[in-house]
């Protein structure tokens, strides 16, 4: 698709959703593209949608360069899955509810997206969640980073993480005695 | 502190055997996004990650969520819960988060703070406001928190002036949510609403920074709560009052 509006940018995305594209183009560090819809890119990521309401969408590809392909591809991926997604009803039950905490707990679909992605793919994914100023996924990716430490022992949270330990012996026993009252359980 | 690139210590340098060893990603996010991922895991978890590595060491002390829950520390109201072992789990709840607010780093900014404890046990009861307050002083240091929520189960054996002193303790807080504070209902000016309690003309709240106070009720007798939030917007200027009616 050749159109070729170098100034008219602004001006058409005040014509929202008429004749113009309602999608938008990413490109991938390495190089790939991706479409992505418009709305769903705008909703979803703060950076996107300061891009598109400043007109520095690329329509032959908007550079990311921070993003490797597989990571935008899940970005990508997510979004549509969003956009056809249907909200869960109560966004916010009260306002001074306890359960009223920023956070909504991952749904099912979002559950199986991260799910589904491998070890490196998840971490790529908070990056460009972050990168892109995306809260939800940035929530969701990290909210699944931190099942995969909960309830487990700090040597099997390394074994999970390649954490490598880079304490004395003597330097655990001193923090384990200085923070005696969070180790109530040893 | 945004779109940090990854940095990537040691994991790029090989071991000479040629064996590559798995990287390290999540050590190598920015404190922030660990933050975010600890903010999910309980209180007492949290602070145990000190264990991992150095990298880890003081980050649960700049942690801008705070989120003490006493079903952390198995305090439950099961009735095969013997008193002592509720009075124990008690103890090293309430020691935790002395010492929690204690260490946490009083210079980064807190963004979210929630004790939650359902004491319904009439022997607990008592216990709540000296932890919850801290005797006043390490709460009250925390002058750049935005957001405080304490929730008490309905209570009677709540003293008014327990009451009293877990308001007065977060008085630099900004927003303030309180949840089931009851009272005795014989008293003069005093106007019971089914979330919050204030009362008149005795100097109840010293939270003079609020800039949030969100107040529910069910009935406004004789535009009582509408008198009193005259008065008590006039004592905390800067408060931004919301009236909701179920």
């Amino acid at each position: 698709m050749e159109v070729d509006k170098g100034k008219g940018e602004a001006e058409e995305t005040r014509k929202v959703a008429e004749a113009d594209r309602d999608t938008v183009t990413l490109k991938s560090s390495d190089g790939k593209l991706f479409e992505v819809s418009k709305e769903a890119a705008a909703r979803l990521s703060t950076v996107l949608a300061g891009m598109i309401a400043g007109g520095s969408i690329d329509d032959n590809g908007t550079d990311l360069k921070q993003i490797g392909s597989e990571a935008l591809e899940n970005v990508v991926d997510y979004c549509n899955k969003h956009a056809n997604s249907i909200p869960s009803a109560a966004l916010i039950s009260s306002s001074i509810s306890f359960n009223t905490a920023p956070f909504k707990e991952p749904e099912e679909w979002e559950r199986k997206f991260v799910d589904r992605l491998s070890h490196d793919a998840l971490f790529d994914l908070v990056e460009a969640a972050n990168f892109l100023g995306m809260e939800r996924l940035l929530d969701v990716t990290c909210h699944k980073i931190s099942e995969m430490m909960k309830g487990k022992s700090p040597d099997q949270i390394r074994e999970v993480f390649n954490i490598k330990n880079d304490y004395t012996k003597e330097e655990l026993e001193e923090i384990r005695q200085e923070l005696a009252w969070a180790f109530y359980d040893d | 502190m945004k779109g940090v690139a990854k940095m990537q210590p040691e994991t790029t340098k090989k071991p000479a055997d040629g064996l590559t060893s798995p990287a390290d990603w999540l050590s190598a996010l920015p404190d922030a996004l660990l933050h975010a991922i600890l903010s999910f895991l309980p209180a007492p978890q949290v602070v145990r990650t000190c264990l991992l590595s150095q990298r880890w060491r003081h980050l649960w002390r700049s942690s801008p969520y705070i989120k003490i829950n006493e079903q952390d520390f198995g305090i439950s109201l099961r009735p095969q819960m013997t008193h002592a072992s509720l009075d124990e789990k008690w103890a090293r709840f309430e020691d935790f988060a002395a010492n929690l607010l204690l260490f946490h780093d009083n210079t980064s900014s807190l963004d979210e703070f929630l004790v939650c404890a359902q004491i319904q046990s009439y022997d607990l009861a008592f216990k709540l406001p000296p932890m919850a307050s801290s005797n006043g002083i390490v709460l009250a240091k925390m002058d750049s928190l935005v957001e405080a929520m304490i929730e008490i189960a309905e209570n009677e054996t709540l003293s008014q002036n327990a009451q009293r002193g877990l308001l007065g303790s977060l008085y630099l807080t900004w927003i303030l949510y309180c949840q089931k504070f009851i009272s005795a209902p014989d008293y003069e000016w005093e106007i019971e609403r089914k979330n919050i309690t204030l009362q008149r003309g005795r100097g109840t709240l010293h939270c003079r920074q609020l800039k949030l106070i969100e107040v529910l009720y069910e009935h406004d007798h004789d535009h009582q709560l509408i008198e009193l939030l005259w008065w008590f917007g006039r004592s905390v200027p800067d408060a931004i009052i919301n009236l909701t009616k179920f």
